[in-house]
């Protein structure tokens, strides 16, 4: 743990709305340079946390800071925002939207603005309003990296977008955090944040799931999956082992949701008897929906 | 940063041109049909006058529809844009002052248009010689600026809060100014008179009227009553109103949330 | 850069492991040869379309395993000496998990140790085609 502060640290972020609690306590950090992707289903609170993180709704408690420092108005010179549904003015031209960056951002990059706006495909004559929904979220990008910005954060930044828009956007994202810059995102599409994210955060119902780095929770989240002669048998003491996060059982079938040495536990159901016994590999959707479909990780359910 | 502002009020003033040009073709053409144009063909009057506050407020009433259709500069960037309008590295406060500077600019310059076309109709009717300064020539027109910024300012107010239903807000407003003159003016029994004399105080169209210089014979009113204060304490009541109603749409922005 | 590497994200295997597998492999059978540059992090990242942390904590584990060695300013390079070695191992390696986890999976299905050798032989058959006559005439 190095001593810098995390580029952006949220600190038991609570927001309510009337009687609705959007989010729940949420605690993350993002260090300098990470793809972080944000991960849940709708509702789970991904547009409320970004939106508390930007100073577009104040938290009802809890803290968001930025190289250790609340978010000042001098932050967005380096600081893009694509939101989720499109903000921009329909009554504009893309040409007219790109004049208001050059004289709103201190570093905007006309010469790279000219370069994505070709990469989509954008007729910069068009006012936005006549652009597709696919057309207005490439704008929102070509406008966000254009700033060359220091912190994106991205709210489902392909929505709407073609494959092979898609594929440009995250090459970007990646050339982006090559080049240092921190990168927050939050997709419904799992493949993609499991390409580019270094870490994730999975949230649920406006509380924290589960968060860590990909490829750590690859290695550690593992499937003991055995078969039985009769009944699968209940895991008495086993069950108690904080390394379980979820046990499901379907007659003759047992599953056992491991976070942590799967080894161990798969040592010890073996001692049990089974017919046959495995150890899979999860990827990063199967730990998804067993972390947001079932019980969280560490509450067990036997 | 200030470059959105720029284009709205541009393209407003843009609309508001042409409309003045068509009324102004129509008047010609009219005009020109009647056989009007050139001479002075109306009563022959030595000693008529057209006194520049007249011109002033008809330039005025015009430009009050402008004004309504402006005044709804926050309510607009509260439908939707916000994610991008707070997200620039200028306060939320300077971006709302930013918009009142530049409302406030086309608002000037809607009255400028309307008054450069009423004396070029007038001008084409041979009455460009008949138009006169009045010593107080000069504060009717700050009076008449700051009576449309002051309703600027309250529709900033009621709007800023909300989002595209803004626009509603801003002529409910027109109507409900109307409304509560014509209620002072009726007499109503108590406590409903009093209580619409009060409300009236509020109201912008009240300071707005315009008294004939020099007898002070008539009155020109733009709603249904008026004060029969000096012109200082219209101007000063008016910049009252403006500036509350500014300040009260501020404040609701900084605590709005997109 | 001859090498082409392929990562499948969507395996419950980290890409790490992927990567470090393939460039091992890669080494050991001479499609990079010792002393030739490795792609920087930014361009394998960028053409894998993976985390550029992914890639760097890639490079630092061939680093600690002596396969490459990474001078700073000039890039990464496989190690001219020992590096193949480590590479060919470390494959091996790879080669000695999947036969474990092979056998382990016959037993778990109840395979007798008698019809595992069985299915051994047919495989070596099958990819050994010329040594096998000679072994098995000694068995």
């Amino acid at each position: 743990m190095n001593d810098s502060p995390a580029k952006i640290a949220i600190d038991r972020l609570t927001k309510r709305y009337g009687s609705t609690l959007a989010v729940d306590s949420l605690t993350v950090d993002v260090p300098k340079g990470s793809i972080f992707g944000l991960l849940g289903t709708n509702g789970a609170g991904k547009t409320t946390t970004f939106k508390c993180l930007l100073g577009l709704a104040r938290p009802t408690s809890g803290t968001v800071t930025i190289d250790g420092k609340p978010l000042t108005p001098e932050n967005f010179e380096r600081l893009s925002y694509v939101p989720e549904r499109c903000a921009l003015y329909e009554w504009m031209t893309g040409a007219q939207h790109l004049e208001l960056q050059r004289r709103s951002f201190k570093y905007y990059d006309g010469r790279r603005a000219d370069e994505l706006m070709d990469l989509f495909g954008l007729d910069r004559r068009k006012k936005i309003g006549k652009y597709s929904k696919g057309q207005q979220t490439a704008m929102a990008l070509v406008l966000a990296f254009s700033i060359r910005p220091d912190i994106l954060v991205l709210d489902e930044p392909a929505s709407g977008l073609d494959p092979v828009h898609q594929r440009h956007v995250l090459d970007l994202i990646i050339g982006e955090a090559a080049g240092g810059s921190t990168i927050i995102f939050s997709s419904h599409q799992i493949g993609q944040v499991e390409r580019a994210a270094d870490r994730v955060a999975i949230m649920h119902k406006g509380t924290l799931r589960l968060t860590g780095e990909v490829e750590q929770l690859k290695a550690d989240v593992k499937v003991v999956e055995a078969t039985f002669d009769s009944e699968a048998p209940q895991l008495n003491g086993l069950g108690t082992d904080p390394r379980i996060g979820y046990v499901m059982r379907a007659g003759k079938l047992l599953r056992v949701y491991v976070g942590g040495d799967a080894g161990e536990i798969a040592k010890a159901i073996s001692a049990k008897g089974p017919r046959s016994l495995r150890v899979l590999d999860q990827n990063l959707e199967d730990i998804f929906l067993s972390t947001v479909g079932a019980a969280p990780l560490n509450e067990a359910e036997y | 940063m200030y470059y959105t502002d720029l284009l709205r009020v541009r393209n407003g003033l843009f609309v508001y041109a042409i409309v003045i040009a068509g009324v102004f073709a129509l008047s010609v053409f009219t005009l020109a049909l009647n056989g009007m144009l050139g001479q002075w063909h109306m009563q022959a009057a030595s000693d008529r006058h057209l006194d520049l506050d007249a011109l002033f407020a008809m330039a005025t009433f015009s430009a009050m529809f402008f004004t309504f259709a402006m005044g709804t500069g926050l309510s607009c960037e509260n439908s939707g844009h916000l994610p991008v309008k707070w997200t620039k590295p200028v306060s939320r406060v300077r971006a709302a002052l930013t918009t009142f500077a530049f409302d406030a600019a086309g608002i000037i310059a809607a009255v400028a248009l309307t008054f450069v076309t009423i004396v070029a109709i007038i001008a084409l009717v041979g009455g460009a010689s008949f138009i006169r300064a009045t010593p107080d020539s000069a504060e009717q027109l700050a009076r008449f600026i700051v009576y449309l910024l002051a309703f600027y300012g309250l529709i900033a107010a009621a709007g800023a809060s909300l989002g595209g239903r803004g626009r509603a807000v801003s002529w409910a407003i027109l109507g409900g100014s109307l409304l509560i003159g014509g209620f002072d003016a009726s007499a109503l029994p108590k406590p409903w008179g009093t209580i619409f004399t009060l409300l009236d105080y509020l109201n912008p169209m009240r300071y707005g009227s315009y008294h004939d210089s020099p007898s002070k014979s008539e009155t020109i009113q733009f709603g249904m009553t008026s004060t029969n204060l000096a012109l200082g304490v219209d101007i000063a009541a008016l910049c009252l109103l403006a500036a509350a109603g500014l300040i009260a749409a501020l404040l609701q922005w900084r605590r709005l949330e997109a | 850069m001859p090498a082409v590497f392929t990562v499948d994200a969507h395996s419950g295997v980290p890409i790490y492991l992927q990567l470090i597998e393939q460039v091992k492999r890669s080494i050991a059978l001479g499609v990079l040869s010792p002393g030739e540059q490795l792609p920087t992090v930014k361009q394998l990242a960028t053409d894998l379309t993976i985390n550029p942390n992914t890639v760097a904590r890639v490079y630092r584990e061939l680093e600690r395993d002596g396969v490459i060695e990474t001078s700073p300013g000039r890039g990464s390079f496989v190690r001219s000496n020992g590096g193949v070695a480590n590479a060919s191992r470390a494959a091996a390696d790879v080669a000695a998990a999947a036969l474990d986890a092979a056998v382990r999976e016959a037993k778990s299905i109840g395979i007798a140790v008698r019809e595992a050798r069985e299915l051994f032989h047919r495989a070596l058959e099958r990819w050994y085609p010329d040594h096998e006559k000679t072994e098995d005439s000694r068995s």
